[in-house]
């Protein structure tokens, strides 16, 4: 039997043996396991190559810190993101075997070249699957709502982004009220996948009771880094798939993330998207008043028209009226015209009628005074036959006998006569009565 | 004037008329038939008198009535 080694031995034996066999250093392709950064700056690494998911080798790394500054600066400057767990790269190590530690290697470099083609190979992997699916274009089925109100926002709460697109849809010079409900997501690193995809699945959870008409996802502000998760597969199916046109803002300065080529809209940057909801109510807006000035014009016409109507109208009320009232003076002035010729006329037969009884009354009375002559002459004649002193003057005489006259008395020898002549009275005796025989 | 106000010639005709026929009658003495005569005369008189007046009053008022 050997002499037993003290593992000390044993470890330096070991140390020996790799010193003697293996190269100074090797370019190695392998996947970082675990990764995490120690107060001093060293960067202590576990390097794992996997086949679907089980693990076919590991080693521990680890990056002395002056080395992984260089490497770390470099790496981010070219890749865009941080050296992570799950980032496949390629390092040149020294193998290290240390007594108490035991196995390890010591990354002396790392080409970035080499995790940015593994990061395009991938991301087009990912793109040729979407397509394959047809997730690339269906949510840009989606019609666009007009006026977008009510705004399901994917973002952090204390990102620079958020803020800048709610202020820009706060303040708008407009004064349009957008209602926004932030659905809180962490928007890098390792959890933002699943963090993203959580809150895609509560706003479909909460879409009937919000009643959304458009989901964005923003980000911005820090560092252009670690924005993998926005080239993530699941991510972008569960954007195709979501039941709300989306739009993204999510600061990509270099290149399209899958996210913003499966959403329905991409903007560069949130203010970008706010300006974006905003021009879709100045559109609307516009087109409102674009009706609206139609309407104004077409009730302005309308006005004139009815304007015009009510002139003439006015205008041939007036000239009726007019002609009406001419039409009436006419037929007063005709009807003056009559009554004049009437009462004229009627004066002239009343006239003529008084002149007539005038002429009859003046005819009658001289008849009646001719008459009245007449009758006077005869009882003057009558008079003047019956006067006794016409007898008298004639020479007749008259005879009585006590105041009687005798040619109606019996006379009788003795009677004692009264005799009148003109001018004597004759008294005498009757000697004799003889008879008259003429 | 009041005796011309008072003179009425119907009634001084029918006296007249009277008188003549009273005359006619002749039985009367001759002072009655002289008395009556002159009054039957100054009657006959004072008629003519009454419708001079009157025709001129006539004539006067249609006269004026045509200026």
């Amino acid at each position: 039997m050997q002499r037993p080694l003290s593992l000390l031995e044993l470890n330096q034996l070991i140390q020996q043996c790799l010193d003697a066999n293996l190269a100074p250093s090797y370019w190695v392709i392998a996947e970082i396991g675990e990764f995490r950064d120690s107060p001093r700056g060293h960067a202590y690494l576990e390097l794992v190559e996997k086949s679907n998911k089980s693990i076919l080798a590991k080693i521990r790394a680890n990056i002395w810190s002056y080395t992984y500054r260089g490497i770390a600066s470099r790496f981010t400057s070219i890749t865009g993101q941080n050296l992570k767990a799950g980032m496949k790269i390629l390092a040149q190590v020294s193998i290290q075997f240390h007594e108490v530690y035991g196995l390890s290697v010591n990354i002396k470099d790392i080409d970035p070249n080499f995790t940015l083609g593994e990061k395009a190979r991938k991301r087009q992997e990912t793109i040729d699957l979407l397509t394959k699916e047809g997730l690339m274009d269906l949510n840009k089925q989606f019609i666009l709502p007009k006026v977008p109100q009510k705004v399901a926002i994917i973002s952090s709460a204390n990102a620079a982004g958020y803020g800048d697109f709610i202020n820009q849809v706060e303040h708008n010079r407009n004064h349009y009220k957008v209602h926004c409900k932030l659905y809180q997501a962490t928007m890098q690193g390792d959890q933002a996948v699943d963090s993203l995809i959580l809150a895609i699945q509560q706003i479909e959870a909460d879409l009937i009771k919000e009643n959304f008409d458009l989901m964005v996802i923003i980000r911005g502000g820090g560092a252009q880094l670690d924005l993998d998760c926005f080239d993530d597969y699941e991510l972008a199916k569960a954007i195709a798939c979501t039941s709300l046109p989306v739009v993204t803002g999510i600061g990509h300065e270099r290149d399209e993330s899958i996210v913003d080529m499966v959403a329905h809209t991409k903007m560069k940057t949130p203010t970008a998207v706010a300006e974006f909801i905003l021009s879709g109510f100045r559109n609307y807006e516009d087109l409102l008043e674009g009706h609206f000035k139609q309407i104004e014009r077409h009730v302005a016409y309308q006005l004139q028209k009815e304007d015009r109507k009510i002139s003439n109208l006015e205008h041939l009320l007036k000239s009726i009226s007019q002609n009406q009232i001419q039409r009436g003076k006419d037929t007063a002035e005709m009807l003056k015209q009559r009554i004049i010729s009437q009462s004229l006329h009627l004066l002239k037969i009343k006239s003529n009628e008084l002149q007539h009884l005038d002429s009859g009354m003046k005819r009658t009375f001289s008849n009646i005074l001719s008459n009245e002559r007449l009758r006077l002459d005869t009882l003057s004649r009558d008079l003047n036959r019956l006067d006794p002193y016409t007898f008298l003057k004639k020479g007749y005489t008259r005879t009585e006998i006590k105041g009687k006259p005798i040619n109606n008395l019996t006379v009788k020898k003795g009677d004692e006569l009264t005799t009148y002549t003109l001018s004597k009275k004759i008294n005498s005796i009757i000697n004799t009565i003889e008879e008259n025989e003429q | 004037m009041s005796s011309k106000d008072n003179f009425s010639y119907d009634k001084s005709i029918s006296r007249i008329e009277e008188i003549i026929s009273q005359l006619e009658e002749d039985d009367k003495s001759i002072d009655e038939l002289s008395s009556l005569v002159k009054e039957a005369s100054s009657l006959v008189k004072a008629c003519k008198s009454k419708l001079r007046m009157t025709e001129e009053d006539i004539l006067k008022a249609f006269g004026e009535e045509e200026q």
